[in-house]
């Protein structure tokens, strides 16, 4: 009577995992070895100045003559750790938050949904630019920030998962045979809540990137790092004369979120299986929080 | 009650192509529904009844592929090679539906009113007549006498049995000749249920509509229906008139639903008496007779060779089974059956 | 009604102490931040001694900080924003100024978005794995990873550079500004490319929420049933299961619409649009804190107004919520 087109759909969202995942293991690659794969100091003034993509400087150079290559290469470092950094902050802190509502219940919990749903509502950039605005641009505090308002999303995704494995069978048995209640969380409630956590979290990084090349585009970035995003503040002037000063920056960006979204969608999908709600869900949707 | 067949399914078989892998729920079923016959059809879930019924009408889910074959004549009209447009007149027209939970089978969004009338106008523009329709649908299966404010309340605003009586009146809005009911009350409270029973008898026997009624409660079947049918594993095991088949149970299964049935009338203390085992995961059928593994009386050279093939035991009354007929522990039921209508 | 109108006043009452948590940050971030506090409340501007003490009496610098709070807080509810000596202007009259550019190309943004969505996820779900469905996910996919002005930078290459077709910025010609129809058409074009480039994350999401909602909604039971009454799939695709997926819809609409508000900043410095986005933009640069401080407030709260919004939105249209 119908078509059987779904599973054609399945296996394409399984290679999102696969494609993201090697977009993100080149990017650690860069990452790590970029005092050796860079050619200069990125910060280094040089003599052609605007110059486009050659044998020399493969990105090109800037109008300071820097060369856009180095630039690159240590604004993947940058974005890859912030990403990650930041992402890992409201992790911990989501899982806390997240287990202790879960576990707790009562007004512990309605107290710490409240709070959680505040943060949520809170537009996480123009925060951040306010901070950083007035407080000052370094980069550990930009991390800071943006770790601190990314933890929600996380928190919500380990409360309904904690709740749902409370009362389930092995914990009743463990339970039972008398552990204490710390190590009943630590060892049989934790660890089977963190799947859907992971891909949250895989998706935090992207967000946190763009939050940080946002701040980094508009010249609230730490001077002292090259940034992709400082990169493109840069490149606004000259966008007629030197188009590969914004190309390469922000094609870095773009890479790095979609690499980190396809991983994060890709594990999500191998996740869930062949479930499929029967009815039309009328509740948002819950996932995917939107930086900027 | 004429012995005009107005449905005739003819060994059905419904194969499901799912990402999994490709099953049969329904493996080959036969019977047949006279004009204004109850027909009950019986088994545990996963026997394959619903999958039945649902592709009668051509109902699925979209993201499965079914193959059908067999033939279910309607009318004169084979059901198994119909699609589209001729399946979709017939749907609501001439056969209606009643599904098992009113809670998630009406739209939350719309209310009781607009869900009957729809119903009724199958999406053309609504005239008068058709509201009245409506109203007096309405106060057909009770829900009167004020019929504009239960027209006006959402689905989770009316109780259950509310609920599914507006199904009910959705699905007689065609003046079907027959109707088919998903285990129409196993998701209501017990006094609910003989409430909406009666209503459904009332109307049956009201507009002389047949009805196929599905059920695992066979003291329902055997108060509603003049024919009961008994599938196990997507097959027929047997079928006959209500009386004789309950009375004079041949097939194992036959039997032990009735055992296992827990009539309102069970001495205090009596044991319930739950079949052993569990239904076959539609992935896995035993070959031959698929109720073999559970079966007290099953052989297995004779059992799992092949399918019984169907046997006669007394008028219209058949068995898929071995041993049918042939010794065996023949049980007269001494279980009385609490009547619908007495007071709880 | 009457629930519906309990449930909306119960929301607006969790949100006050939201309001009030960011007008208090917005104090802290002042405070908190290195230097002079005069030089923070008046803006890194050389200030005679007379202005001095002007701005000290105003923001009662000498007096125990939780009096300033309440004394800001109370200014803040009285529309007093604070005032900026840079543009020699009250903080709330240039806010009332941008407003205007902002409020435009965001609410065309978001229609464009909301409309599209609709649209191209409805088509999508009719065919699962089809060609439409496959590709707009990929689409989707692309526009939620891409930086916003980047793709604002690349669409100034393309159409406004090389083709010329579009103006690279602004909101009117700065040579030649035109009024009535012509300067209504004028804004629009120089509308179109910021008005894509904004709209492009919201499409996606609103894309994938319709898909999904519209895709549950015609495997459902009550579409089943509908079905079962003879119904037509295109009338069940439109009254069943779009009219169930809306509900997300108008949710997410509003939830986007708050998190636009952080777009804003970025498109209008990329596209040098006229709005609050940019003028915070220039505040932080020319460091006129009182502006950072005011836009940040009201950029916000319009975010926690936007949301609240949404709730008693969804609490009319889905009859389920308000019991």
């Amino acid at each position: 009577m119908t078509a059987n087109r779904v599973p054609r759909v399945r296996r394409a969202e399984r290679q999102y995992a696969t494609v993201g995942a090697v977009i993100v293991a080149v990017l650690l690659v860069i990452a790590v070895l970029s005092p050796w794969i860079a050619k200069h100091d990125p910060f280094a003034l040089g003599e052609t100045a605007l110059a486009g993509p050659s044998a020399n400087a493969w990105f090109g150079t800037d109008n300071l003559g820097r060369d856009v290559w180095s630039q690159f290469v240590y604004g993947a470092r940058l974005s890859l750790t912030v990403g990650v950094v930041a992402a890992l902050i409201g992790s911990v802190i989501g899982v806390g938050v997240g287990t202790i509502a879960g576990v707790r219940g009562g007004v512990t919990d309605a107290l710490l949904m409240r709070l959680t749903e505040a943060v949520l509502i809170l537009p996480r950039f123009i925060v951040a630019v306010a901070v950083v605005a007035f407080l000052g641009s370094g980069i550990s505090r930009i991390i800071m920030v943006i770790g601190l308002m990314s933890w929600p999303g996380v928190a919500r995704i380990v409360r309904a998962e904690v709740m749902k494995v409370k009362n389930l069978e092995f914990v009743e048995a463990a339970r039972a045979s008398g552990l204490g209640r710390a190590s009943i969380v630590f060892r049989e409630i934790l660890p089977n809540s963190l799947g859907p956590a992971i891909v949250v979290a895989s998706l935090d990084i992207g967000q946190a990137i763009l939050v940080e090349a946002g701040l980094s585009f508009l010249g609230l970035g730490d001077p002292t790092v090259m940034s992709w995003g400082t990169m493109l503040n840069n490149s606004q002037r000259f966008l007629a004369q030197a188009w590969w000063m914004a190309i390469f920056p922000g094609a870095g960006i773009f890479l790095s979120v979609l690499g980190f979204n396809m991983l994060g969608e890709g594990l999500r999908a191998s996740r869930r299986g062949t479930k499929r709600a029967r009815n039309g869900s009328a509740a948002p949707d819950a996932g995917g929080e939107v930086a900027a | 009650m004429g012995d005009s067949p107005i449905l005739s399914v003819e060994n059905l078989a419904v194969e499901l192509v799912t990402p999994e892998g490709t099953v049969k729920p329904v493996r080959d079923v036969s019977f047949t529904v006279n004009r204004g016959e109850a027909v009950g059809l019986v088994g545990e879930s996963g026997s394959g009844k619903s999958v039945t019924v649902m592709s009668l009408l051509g109902l699925g889910r979209r993201d499965l592929f079914y193959r059908l074959s067999g033939k279910t004549v309607f009318e004169g009209i084979d059901l198994v090679a119909e699609r589209g447009e001729r399946l979709r007149e017939i749907r609501g027209r001439n056969i209606g539906m009643v599904f098992q939970d009113p809670s998630s089978f009406l739209n939350p969004v719309m209310t009781i009113g607009k869900t009957v009338l729809e119903a009724v106008t199958r999406g053309r523009r609504a005239t008068p007549a058709d509201f009245e329709k409506r109203d007096t649908l309405l106060r057909d299966v009770g829900l009167g006498p004020d019929v504009a404010t239960v027209a006006a309340h959402y689905p989770h605003q009316l109780s259950g049995g509310m609920k599914q009586r507006a199904m009910i009146a959705c699905a007689l809005a065609g003046d079907p000749e027959l109707l088919i009911a998903d285990e129409p009350t196993t998701a209501l409270d017990a006094t609910v249920q003989k409430q909406v029973l009666t209503v459904m008898r009332k109307l049956q026997r009201s507009r002389n509509m047949a009805m196929i009624f599905i059920s695992h409660d066979l003291n329902v079947v055997s108060q509603i229906c003049d024919k009961v049918v008994v599938m196990y594993a997507g097959r027929v095991v047997e079928k006959g008139p209500v009386e004789e088949v309950l009375h004079n149970p041949q097939h194992p299964y036959t039997r032990a639903l009735i055992r296992s049935s827990i009539s309102f009338q069970t001495e205090r203390g009596a044991p319930l008496n739950p079949i052993p085992g569990e239904v076959p995961d539609v992935f896995s059928i035993p070959p031959g007779c698929a109720f073999f593994p559970r079966c007290p009386l099953g052989v297995a050279d004779m059992c799992q060779a092949k399918v019984p093939a169907p046997v006669h035991v007394g008028p219209d009354h058949t068995v898929a089974c071995v041993f049918a007929g042939v010794g065996g522990e023949v049980e007269k039921q001494p279980v009385i059956w609490r009547s619908i209508d007495a007071p709880h | 009604m009457n629930s519906v109108l309990r449930y909306s006043l119960g929301r607006a009452a969790q949100s006050i102490p939201l309001l009030l948590a960011v007008v208090c940050a917005a104090f802290a971030l002042v405070k908190a931040s290195p230097g002079d506090p005069v030089t923070a409340l008046a803006g890194d501007f050389p200030i005679s001694e007379e202005y001095r003490r002007e701005v000290e009496s105003r923001y009662g610098l000498d007096q125990p900080w939780p009096v300033q709070l309440l004394k800001y807080l109370g200014s803040v509810v009285r529309g007093d924003l604070g005032f900026s000596f840079m543009n020699n202007e009250e903080v709330s009259t240039l806010i009332w100024q941008r407003l205007g550019p902002t409020v435009l190309l965001t609410g065309g943004a978001m229609l464009l978005a909301s409309i599209g969505g609709v649209v191209v996820g409805t088509l999508a779900a009719r065919r699962p794995g089809g060609v439409v469905d496959v590709s707009s996910q990929l689409a989707a996919f692309a526009a939620y990873a891409m930086p916003v002005f980047w793709l604002g930078q690349l669409l100034i290459m393309l159409f406004a550079i090389k083709l010329g077709w579009l103006p690279a910025g602004g909101m009117r010609s700065l040579r030649d500004p035109k009024t009535g129809f012509e300067g209504v058409l004028q804004v629009g074009k120089h509308m179109i490319l910021p008005a894509v480039v904004f709209a492009a994350r919201y499409f996606a999401i609103t894309m994938r929420v319709v898909r999904d909602g519209v895709i549950g909604g015609m495997d459902s039971d009550y579409s089943i049933a509908a079905r079962a009454r003879g119904v037509k799939e295109r009338r069940i695709l439109v009254s069943h299961a779009l009219r169930n997926a809306m509900l997300p819809v108008v949710t997410i609409l509003s939830l986007n619409l708050g998190f636009a508000m952080s777009g804003t900043v970025l498109i209008e410095t990329v596209f040098n649009w006229p709005g609050l986005g940019r003028l915070l933009f220039d505040a932080i640069g020319s460091r006129d804190y009182p502006v950072v401080a005011g836009v940040f407030i009201v950029l916000t709260s319009a975010v926690v107004v936007i949301n609240l919004i949404a709730d008693i939105l969804y609490g009319v249209l889905d009859p389920r919520v308000t019991e």
